[in-house]
């Protein structure tokens, strides 16, 4: 299984992109992206109207034939969500 | 104010239509005029002139002309509301550079919305400010939620350092509030690309008059004093839009507009072009780009023709419109606003 996450807006309007494998991850990160497959985690609270520069993330989970997308906007990230999040754009590169 | 004397001559429904048609300075002449006339009249004025454009500040007697500022500690946490209270407004500073920083920036932005544009606050209420510093973990963002919050990451030091050090992005941050309570630009597509050019104009503006800038003097870059080695020099130029650094896409025209679904459109590379706009405006008029083109821009912001889906041309006539009923129909004002929109090869009609 491999994973893309492409965090895109922020204030500097920069697309993020990763790409990892998810034997790479650690066993609870491994976990979460199992849940992940079956069901779309969402945090508390819609992202609000009104609001700038928020980063949004699209994660892209390739398991086999297929691929499951899931969205989250900021603030409005599950806290569960958040270390993935964060592993991943660690090891992010700027798109161009 | 020479305008008093005429202004005390003339009948309530001419001084009403003045006041919806002048400047903002000659706007609150007329309307403390007809302050002294019936207190009825002067409602109706307010009224009418706030429907048009935005009465002066004046307006709210003796109130506004003070921030109320908030800086909260969120201690590298990510929740959505404020943390720890670490300075109000009239505290003196604390023993953390981005707290001071943030407040700092407020108080210059405040400034420049009152003492230039009459404008209290995000609002023009006297809203309260608040600034949420230490967001997150390294955290490369600072936004506005839509809910009266701006929330500064620390940055990673490598795309992007303490974002409080901007002045431009603490402007630029605070005037998404100004907007999204004026023109309600929808963030995406054309209309979000100038929400967002609308935070760079008014971001870079403060920074200019903090700075003494002439516009010639003027860097015209947004993002400089926050960008870490990644992105350096600036994440953005209105001067040179796509030249700010080495991931910089930005368009300086329409023929170069980028379609895109990442970033609700774009809104962060258009913007480029309504940007890129406003800086030749400003550098054909030389003086100081928060007088006369900072004014023509406030002034579109807050008309109500300009709506939530308004797009760069439709912005466009707008300001042409205001720099004519402001400064004149042949005056060099109107003159370098539609040399900035044609530079960017928006037709304004
Ligand atoms: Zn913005």
């Amino acid at each position: 299984m491999h994973l893309k996450l492409v965090r895109s807006g922020g204030f500097a309007g920069l697309d993020m992109v990763a790409t990892v494998d998810t034997d790479d991850l650690p066993a609870e990160q491994q976990d979460l992206v199992a849940k992940l497959l079956t069901a779309d985690l969402q945090g508390p609270g819609m992202s609000r109207s009104g609001g700038a520069d928020q980063f949004s993330y699209q994660l892209e989970i390739h398991h086999g034939e297929r691929t499951v997308s899931r969205h989250w906007e900021e603030p409005a990230v599950p806290e569960t969500v958040r270390p993935l999040l964060a592993a991943l754009t660690r090891q992010a590169k700027p798109a161009r | 104010m020479s305008h008093q004397p005429l202004a005390c001559i003339l009948p309530p429904d001419l001084l009403l239509k003045l006041a919806q048609e002048g400047s903002a300075e000659h706007r609150s002449t007329i309307l403390q005029t007809l302050e002294l006339d019936h207190t009825f009249r002067l409602r109706r004025a307010e009224l009418a002139a706030r429907q048009l454009a935005r009465p002066a500040g004046a307006l709210t007697a003796g109130a506004g002309g003070t921030p109320d500022r908030s800086i909260y500690d969120q201690e590298h946490s990510t929740a959505d509301i404020p943390g720890t209270l670490v300075r109000k407004e009239g505290q003196g500073p604390v023993d953390d550079r981005s707290v001071n920083q943030a407040y700092d920036g407020f108080g210059l932005t405040y400034k420049l919305y009152w003492d230039v544009y009459h404008r209290d606050s995000i609002d023009d209420q006297g809203m309260p400010i608040q600034g949420l510093v230490h967001y997150g973990d390294a955290y490369d963002n600072a936004f506005w939620d839509g809910a009266g919050h701006m929330f500064f990451g620390d940055g990673d030091g490598h795309l992007l350092t303490d974002t409080t050090k901007g002045l431009d992005v603490i402007g630029h941050e605070l005037t998404h509030g100004v907007t999204q309570h004026e023109a309600n630009l929808t963030y995406s597509g054309q209309s979000g690309a100038l929400n967002e050019s609308i935070s760079d104009v008014f971001g870079s503006l403060v920074k200019q008059r903090h700075l003494k800038q002439t516009a010639a003097k003027a860097d015209w870059l947004i993002g400089a004093d926050i960008v870490g080695p990644e992105l350096a020099p600036a994440l953005r130029s209105m001067k040179a839009p796509g030249t700010a650094n080495k991931y910089d896409n930005q368009p300086a025209d329409m023929d170069h507009y980028v379609h895109t679904s990442s970033d609700n459109g774009g809104v962060h590379t258009n913007s480029g072009i309504p940007n890129h706009a406003f800086y030749v405006t400003a550098i054909t008029l030389k003086g100081k780009a928060w007088e006369a083109p900072g004014n023509i821009w406030y002034d579109a912001l807050c008309d109500p023709r300009v709506k939530p889906n308004t797009t760069f041309a439709k912005f466009a006539a707008v300001t042409l419109r205001h720099a004519r009923s402001r400064y004149g129909t042949t005056s060099v004002q109107a003159d370098a606003v539609r040399a900035g929109w044609d530079a960017v090869k928006v037709r304004v009609r």
